[in-house]
Parts: structure tokens; sequence; C-alpha cells
């Protein structure tokens, strides 16, 4: 019973996530392919979006920080040295963020699917 | 076209979706390495880190540290791939800042993103926050939909911000910002004797400065200063080093702390000189003497004598003005080190400066009044009538004698640069109206659903004031650049000067103000007029616009434009008539091919017969040396950075009224110095071997004191008295050699005394030899030859004497050129004002030429209408300009050489100029008028 009621809580903290914000679900596709630094984030970003996509410094860590308190995400061990001395923070995907993504991905795919139906593509 | 509508196309979503459910593969992480810091990413990354600031604190500290490290990698990348990629990094990084810092301090106030699930007191605050948020928001957003306009629209602001900031940058370095290690600067003060006019200040003699140090009850503290020229020995090179004797409180009154050691103390100053004691300045010890950690008690060679240091300055201490950077400080009394005089008078010699602390609560009028009372007790003004009594400053950067001309000076550049600020500006406001206006049906329709007039200006306010906050970033990044240029200009000579122009948070504000400001000002007329059109034809039309009050307020716009870039460029065009006159201004003596090498035997303590000998074997070694043509000594030279006076009285005229004592400019010269600098002497003689010590003392003068004393007569034979009237000194003049200039340029012809090198006892000496050869290569066959004779005396001022006269000029250099600059500047922004006005009316027009054109008129008529329309906008800005440069250009006669302040070529010039440009402006957007289509034109409508 209780397990069960962890269960329906996990989802429900992932449904109140849906639908994705268009960036972050792309995030998390970067991040399910292997963890990555804040400035990689950006230029895979901008590279996958063809330049569309191109964050800030402050608008990538609003995201970046939001994700990790939605349990999404969460920074890594991995330890890069930077200049100055300075250690790159590395990111990787929570299980909670691969379901919320995996669900994401469903989720538009019954959306296509519903368009191929109605001969839209 | 379906997918275009979707987050992500089709080809690339599908793929990795399989990918994705099928999956989880761990990928190598990207290569990112990390690029090297350099100087210019350190700056760019202050500057960021002030902009991260707007972030809330709990978010900066978690995320401060790694989005410095994105912006600095991101900043790294746009260097690689040029200039225009920094420019568009730092727009992107400021819409940045603005779209996520604002929600971030929403959220931080009321903990959440949802404005709704505000209650009670707080709602209606949030509800103001929150309107605010989509203002910003809403912004940003129409600015990122045209990004040409809004990159067109920031460079024309940062230009003009950048213009001003770079000047207030240098304002801030030289003026305002507190001078490192200085506390507490409110309450100093500055004490000095002035002339009546305030056009001169004196300094006080020892005694003087005692009793003035008994300022009673309002002077916490006095202490007086006087500069000196050393040499100390480093590396086996001796090297030139500016230090300051000083009384043991003046660093307690500055609040200076020792880096090293101690700094002085009472014992340290005594007149015996023994211990000789010396405080090395940070800098000196950090380049000099390699930071040597042992520096205390070490011994080191200062002019020849040993001293003992003591101690080092603070860190960033160099001294209690911008305009110098001291090395050593000495006590005040062991200045005989530098001089062999008795104590007495070496005291009494001393020009002290004085600086003070005032008691707190204490004001400048308290302290004036307890000084002038002590210095009337002593009767010291009694005998110099001229002097007004002892003037009271506040403590400022500059000396006191400095400041006035640098305000006045620093005045100028600001009032060129606002007027770039305010040319480009305007271009912006005309920008923000034609586009304002092109989105009336926008507004229109937002009004008809009930958003109030004031809503919509505060709208268009945000839109132009984020505008320009966006154009005050572009201006800081530039006056970074452009003061960076400024502190690589090199000068003949070494000067005490080290300037650090970089902006700082002063300059930030500033800027920011004025960002804020102009944004405000500039905004609001547009916005004023486009939230007030007339909703049904707005909604019904197609065409858009503000109607012929709109034409109106663009057509003022441009007038101001082509009036300010008039006032630039009259500016402009004097300055370099000036510089182009200063080459013709006849100043007396030929300067090209003269080298020259100026020595100052106090450097390595030399006696008084070692001087001579020193400077008689130089010039002999010079003379020697086949390419030089002639040889001399002077000790002060003509336009040089020095000079010297001294009274002169005429006893032979006393019968004649009006005849007192005369101030002259006084140089002591070797016989060979007229050849030398081919000065001719029109009466008398030359110095000749038989004028030495001991003999009759002789003078020549130059022909305007022979003019002016005995016109019509020869002043040759004749005596004067130098020095007080009570016991002048008697000499003769025996020689009467050409008028020239001597302080400045722009000077009236004034009194000239010559002294023989030989008759007065000299210890710096400039020696001048005419070559062949460049000047250039002249002086450095003169550093050669004393080379040989002394090593270790080090080399005060070298250079050709063109360069050596240049440095009077770089004030008016710098002013033509950063006129000129900003008067093209301004050209160009004014043309393009005109052009876009003139394209947006043919624009707004099309019917009307069709019509005009339908009805039978030519096209050169249509042409001629707007290029009239143009000119005629043109012609008004001109008139309001010209009339603003008569009326202003009278206050720059003094910087203005062989060019009057009306000269009828500039003004005619600049007409010209103007009008051509405005021509060409106009022509371009008249000639698509021809092009018209009558019966398109009609049918579009």
């Amino acid at each position: 019973m209780n397990r069960k009621n962890q269960r329906s809580g996990a989802a429900a903290k992932m449904n109140a996530l849906l639908p994705l914000r268009p960036v972050v679900f792309e995030m998390l596709l970067i991040l399910n392919e292997g963890e990555m630094h804040g400035y990689g984030l950006m230029k895979e970003l901008k590279e996958r979006s063809a330049g569309r996509w191109i964050l800030g410094p402050g608008t990538l860590y609003r995201t970046i920080n939001k994700m990790v308190s939605d349990e999404m995400i969460e920074p890594s061990d991995t330890v890069e040295p930077q200049t100055a001395g300075k250690q790159r923070l590395y990111y990787r995907i929570t299980n909670h963020g691969m379901k919320t993504a995996a669900a994401e991905a469903s989720r538009m795919a019954n959306l296509v699917r519903t368009a191929m139906d109605g001969q839209l593509i | 076209m379906v997918w275009d509508r979707l987050p992500c196309r089709p080809p690339s979503i599908l793929p990795r979706l399989e990918t994705f459910v099928s999956v989880t593969r761990i990928y190598p992480t990207m290569d990112t390495s990390a690029p090297k810091a350099t100087g210019e990413n350190l700056k760019s990354k202050g500057l960021y880190r002030l902009f991260i600031r707007a972030y809330p604190d709990d978010f900066h500290k978690k995320s401060a540290e790694h989005m410095e490290a994105v912006f600095s990698e991101s900043l790294s990348r746009a260097r690689d791939s040029g200039r225009l990629h920094i420019l568009w990094l730092w727009l992107t990084t400021f819409f940045d800042v603005l779209l996520s810092a604002g929600p971030e301090r929403w959220n931080s106030i009321f903990g959440g993103p949802n404005p709704q699930r505000q209650t009670g007191k707080n709602k209606t605050m949030t509800g103001k926050l929150d309107s605010f948020l989509q203002d910003i928001t809403y912004a940003g957003r129409m600015l990122a939909k045209s990004p040409t306009f809004t990159v067109i629209a920031a460079v024309t602001i940062g230009l003009g911000i950048g213009a001003t900031t770079t000047i207030f940058s240098v304002t801030n370095t030289l003026l305002l910002r507190p001078l490192p290690g200085v506390v507490k600067p409110g309450e100093l003060f500055t004490a000095h004797r002035v002339s009546e006019d305030e056009s001169s200040f004196h300094s006080f003699g020892y005694s003087t400065f005692k009793a003035l140090q008994e300022g009673g009850a309002t002077v916490a503290d006095l202490a007086a200063y006087t500069s000196f020229g050393g040499s100390v020995t480093s590396d086996g090179e001796p090297q030139v080093l500016f230090g300051l004797m000083v009384s043991p409180n003046y660093f307690n009154i500055l609040g200076v702390q020792p880096a090293e050691g101690r700094l002085l103390i009472p014992d340290d100053d005594l007149p015996t000189g023994d211990p000789a004691v010396v405080v090395l300045g940070f800098g000196t010890w950090k380049a000099k003497f390699a930071g040597d950690p042992s520096i205390v008690g070490r011994t080191i060679t200062l002019n020849g004598r040993s001293l003992t240091v003591v101690g080092v300055t603070e860190e960033g201490f160099s001294g209690h003005t911008t305009l110098g950077e001291m090395g050593a400080y000495v006590p005040l009394l062991s200045q005989m080190i530098f001089r062999d005089e008795t104590v007495t008078e070496s005291r009494e010699s001393l020009s002290l400066e004085t600086v003070g602390r005032k008691k707190p609560g204490a004001t400048l009028e308290q302290v004036s009044a307890a000084m002038n009372q002590i210095s009337d007790e002593l009767g010291e003004s009694g005998g110099r009538r001229s002097l007004a009594g002892i003037d009271i400053r506040q403590f400022s950067n500059v000396l006191a004698l400095a400041s006035g001309p640098i305000s006045a000076f620093m005045g100028l550049l600001f009032a060129v640069a606002g007027l770039i600020l305010m040319i480009a500006s305007v271009n912006v406001a005309n920008m923000l109206l034609s586009r304002a206006s092109a989105r009336s049906r926008e507004i229109a329709l937002r009004q008809a659903l009930g958003a109030g007039r004031l809503r919509i200006i505060r709208q268009l306010l945000t839109e132009s004031v984020a505008l320009f906050l966006m154009g005050g970033t572009m201006g800081i990044v530039i006056s970074f650049w452009a003061t960076g240029l400024f502190e690589k200009i090199s000068l003949p000579v070494e000067l005490p000067f080290s300037f650090d122009f970089s902006p700082d948070y002063r300059v930030m504000l500033f800027t920011g103000l004025l960002a804020l400001a102009t944004g405000v000002v500039f905004g609001l007329a547009p916005a004023l007029k486009v939230s007030n059109p007339n909703l049904a034809v707005a909604l019904n039309s197609d065409t858009s616009g503000a109607g012929s009050s709109g034409s109106k307020l663009r057509g003022a716009f441009v007038v101001s434009q082509v009036a300010g870039t008039a006032l630039l460029l009259v500016t402009a065009g004097l300055f370099l008539r000036s510089l182009e006159g200063a080459g013709s201004v006849e100043v007396g003596f030929d300067s090209r091919n003269v080298g020259v090498a100026d020595y100052d035997t106090r450097l390595n303590n030399y006696t008084p017969s070692q001087v001579r000998v020193f400077f008689d074997e130089l010039e002999r070694s010079v003379a020697a040396i086949p390419s030089v043509v002639s040889v001399g000594a002077a000790s002060i030279l003509p336009l040089s950075t020095s000079n010297s006076q001294a009274t002169i009285s005429f006893p032979d005229l006393e019968q004649i009224p009006d005849v007192g004592l005369k101030r002259t400019e006084i140089a002591a010269v070797s016989r060979g110095y007229f050849e030398a600098m081919r000065i001719p002497v029109l009466d008398g003689r030359n110095f000749g071997p038989a004028d030495v010590e001991g003999g009759q003392d002789v003078i020549i003068i130059n022909e305007e004191m022979a003019n002016q004393m005995w016109p019509g007569e020869s002043p040759v034979g004749r005596h004067v008295g130098f020095g007080s009237r009570e016991s002048p000194l008697d000499v003769e003049i025996v020689g009467v050699v050409r008028n020239g200039k001597y302080r400045s340029l722009g000077e009236e012809p004034r009194f000239m005394t010559y002294r023989s090198s030989a008759q007065v006892p000299v210890t710096q000496m400039a020696i001048v030899a005419r070559t062949t050869g460049d000047g250039a290569e002249a002086a450095a066959l003169i550093r050669g030859a004393a080379k040989s004779i002394d090593p270790d005396l080090p080399v005060a001022m070298t250079g050709s004497m063109k360069e050596i006269n240049g440095i009077a000029l770089i004030p008016n250099k710098i002013a033509a050129t950063i006129a000129m600059l900003f008067g093209s500047l301004g050209l160009l922004l004014a043309s393009v004002g005109l052009y876009g006005v003139l394209s947006y009316s043919v624009g707004q027009r099309t019917r009307e030429m069709g019509v005009r054109m339908a009805l039978g008129a030519e096209r050169s008529d249509v042409r001629n209408l707007v290029v009239r329309g143009g000119l005629k906008l043109t012609v008004t800005g001109l008139v309001v300009g010209l009339a603003l440069a008569f009326g202003v250009t009278r206050f720059m006669s003094s910087l203005l050489y062989g060019v009057s302040p009306m000269d009828p070529l500039t003004f005619a010039g600049i007409t010209l100029i103007l009008t051509l440009v405005a021509f060409v402006a106009s022509y371009v957007p008249a000639k698509r008028a021809t092009e018209t289509d009558p019966m398109q034109a009609l049918r579009n409508e």
C-alpha cells in the first residue's frame, strides 16, 4: 500500500512537470547521452537547434537550477580542471529525469501519430 | 509548413526519440578545453561580474561562478571570430541578464512566479511588479523580434554613450577617484598664497610653514612637501626617480600605512641629514628593487648619496596627486643631501607646498580665518602687495594650480562628447518614432481592448530605456577599449605619471544613469506621439503613420542633429586650422635638425665646479662630432614644460612715470646657444669668452623689451637691476636678439632675458645640437657623448626639439583629434538621420507622388520636391548650429593659434561640407521617389 502510494506520488510529480518546455526536453535528451557541463550544454543546444536556441549564461543556469530543484538532473562527481584553478561542474540526468523525458517523448509521439492519422503529415 | 509550428522539425526529432526510448548510452563528453585567461578577458569578466550582481543573492551564490565561466568561454570563442561576434555577445548577454534576473528577483521576493498565488497586502505590490516584469519581457521580445533595428539603435547609442563614458572615465581618474591610501580626503585641505587675480599660486618658506602648523583650534595638523628629481642606480643603469621631501607628519596626515618597515618619524627630520633615511614608494620598490623583501635597512644610492631605507609605502599609494607618481620620500630637513647649502639658508630657500587635515567639524572658512590671522601676525604679506593672502582649498586629486585648466579642458571634451550623444540619441529617437508609427495599428488595437494611454507610454518607454541600457553596455565596452588606447599614448619625455583610466563603479553608475535618463528623455517624445493616434483611422488603415505632427517632430530631430554636427565640425575645423597654424607660427628659432638632451647634475650630486666642467666638456665633445653643425646649452628651453621668471628694474628710466619692476622670462645660456637655435643677434653682441664669473654681469634681452623700454634707441650698454628694488644686481645689456615664443604658441610677445651660463650657478642644462641629420639622431649623439663623460648621470629629458615643443601642443592635438573623430561621427549620424527621415517621408507620400505624376508632374519636379525638403531642414539646422558656434567658439580662443574663433574659412567650409552631405542624403530617397509608378502607387492605396 505504502509502495503504491509512493509510485502514485512520483507519477503525480512527473505529470505536474508535463508538458516540458522544449529547451528542458532537449537538455534532458542531451544529458541522456552523457554528462555535460554548462557551457557544453549551451553549445550543444545551439548546434542541435541550428542556432535557434542561444541561451545566455543567466537563462541557462536558471533552467539548470530549476531542473535540479525538480530533481530531473543533478550535479555529477566528474571533475575537470578549468581556468584560474576552478573546476567545471558537470550535470547528469536522474532516474526521475529519464522517466519524465520518456513520458514527454511518448506524449509527443502520440501527438505525431495523431497528426499522421489525420494525414496532416 | 505545419512543422514550422512545432518546437523541433521531424527529421531531427524522430530518430532521436527512437534512440531515446530504446537505449541509453553514455557518450564521451565533448572537448571543451578551457581557453587561457588574458588581460582583456579579465576586464570583460569584471564587467560581467558587475552585470550579474543584478541576480538575487542566493542565485548569485549558487551560479555566479559557473555563469562567469560560461561567459568567459563564450567571449574567447567570440574573440576568435571577430569584433562583430563580441558585439553580438554583449548584446545577447545584456538581454540574457535583463530577462533572467528580473524573474529571479521576483521569485526571491515573492517565492514563486505566479502572482495569482499571492494574497492580502502583497497583492497590489505584486500586481505592479508583475506588470513591470511584463513590460520588461514584452520589451525584450519586441526588440529581439527586430534584431537589425535593435543592433543599429544599440550601436548608435553605444557610440554616443561610449564617447561620453570615455571622457567621464578620464575625468574620474584625474579628478574624482579617491587616491588609494588617502583616508577621509574630505577632511583634507591645501593652503597656498595666491595673487589677487588668483592666476598664480605661491609656496611658503620654512618658517611660515612652522608658524602655520600651529593652525589653532580648527587644524589637526599641517604637512609640508616639495618635490625633487633623483637618480637611483638599479641594475647598473642610472634611472630617474621623482620624489618628495616631506615633513615627517606627511604620511600621518594622509593616513598612509607602511607595506614594509615604517614611515617617517620626527627623529628622522634632522638638519644634519645623518643618519639619512628614505621611504620608498611601493611601485619603485617593486620595479627598481624587484620587491626585495629585505629592503628595510638596506642602503641605496640616491643622487650619489647613501640613504638607509626605513620603509615602503602601502600598495596603491603613489603620492597625493594624480599627476605625479612618487618613488621616494625623504625628510624635509635632510634636503641638503640634494643641495650644498647651509641649513639656515636651505630652510628658507625651500618652496613648500602644504596639505593639512581639519579637525572634525571644522569648516574651510574657519581654517582660512585661522591661517590668515597667523599670516597677518607674521607680517608676511606686508611687502608683497600683489598677494591676496592665504587661500584654503578642499584637497583635490590635482594641484590647485592645475585643477582649473584640467577642469576647463575636460569640460570642453565633455561638451563635445555630449553633443555626439545628443546626435546619436536623436537618431535613435527618430528610429523609435518611425518604428512606433509603424506599430500604431497594434497600439490602437491595444487601446481599443482597454489598455490605458499611460500603460502604452510606459511600455514604449520601457522599450526605449532597455534599448538605451543596451547602448550603455556597448558604451562601457567601447570606453574600456578607448581608455586602453589613452593609456598607451607615449610622450617623448619621462613624466612621473601613470594612469589607470579604466572605468570603475562610478563610471558604471554614471553610464547607467545617463542611459536611463537619455532613454526616458529621447523615448518620451515618440511614446507621447504614437500613444495618441486616431483609433478609427489607425484601425481602418493598412498604412501607418503618426500624421503631420510626427513629420514635424522628425524634422525637428534632423534640425537639431545638423545643428549639433555643425557645432562639432566647426570646433574640429578650428582646432585643425589651429594645429596647421601652429606650424607656421613664428617661434623665433629654428627647431629643424636640432636634438636635445637635458641633464640635471644634482642627480649625481655634482659640486658647482664639477657642473661647469661637465657642461663645458660635453659641449666640446658634441661640437667635435663631424655631423654637428653647432652646439649650445640652456637652463630653460623655449616652448618646453619648464619656465623661469625674474624681476627686473630700470634705474636709468626712473624719471619716466609707471616704470617700476617688470617681470621677465629668464634663461641661462652658453655662447653657442643662439647659433645652435638660429636666434639672430639684432643689436650688440653675443656672450663672449670674457663674460665669466667675477666680471661685469651681462645680459642679452629680446627686441620686445628693447622696443618697449627704449623705443627708437639702442639698449646696448645700458644697465638694469635684477632682483628686488632695494638690492638689485647690476647687469649690463650687451645684445638684443629676435623675439620668440617662450611658454605657448598663443602668447603675446613677452620680455625675455638671457644670462651667460658662465656667470650664474646652474645645475641643470639642456644641450642643444644642430646637425646635418634629423633631431632625434642629434639627441642620440649628445647622449652618447654624455655617457662617455659620466656614465652614471641619467638624462632627464631627450628628443628632437620638434618633439619637445610638441609637448606644449598635446592638449590641442587631443582636442583636435577628439573633435575631428566626433565631428565625423556626428556627420555620419546626421546624414543617416536625414536619409532615414526623407526615406520615411517618401514612403509615406507614395500616393501623393503618384497623384502628382499622374497629373503631369515631371520626375524632376518630384525629385526636387524631396531634395528641397531635405535641404530646408539642413539649412535650418545649419543656421542654428553656426549661430551656436559663433557664441561658443570665442571661449576656445586661448587654445587656438594663428586662427580666429570666427575663422570665415572654417565656417564656410563646414557649411559647404554639410550641405553637400545633406544633398547626397536627400538625393537617394528623392531618386527612389521618381521611380514610383503612378498607377501602381494609386492602386496600392
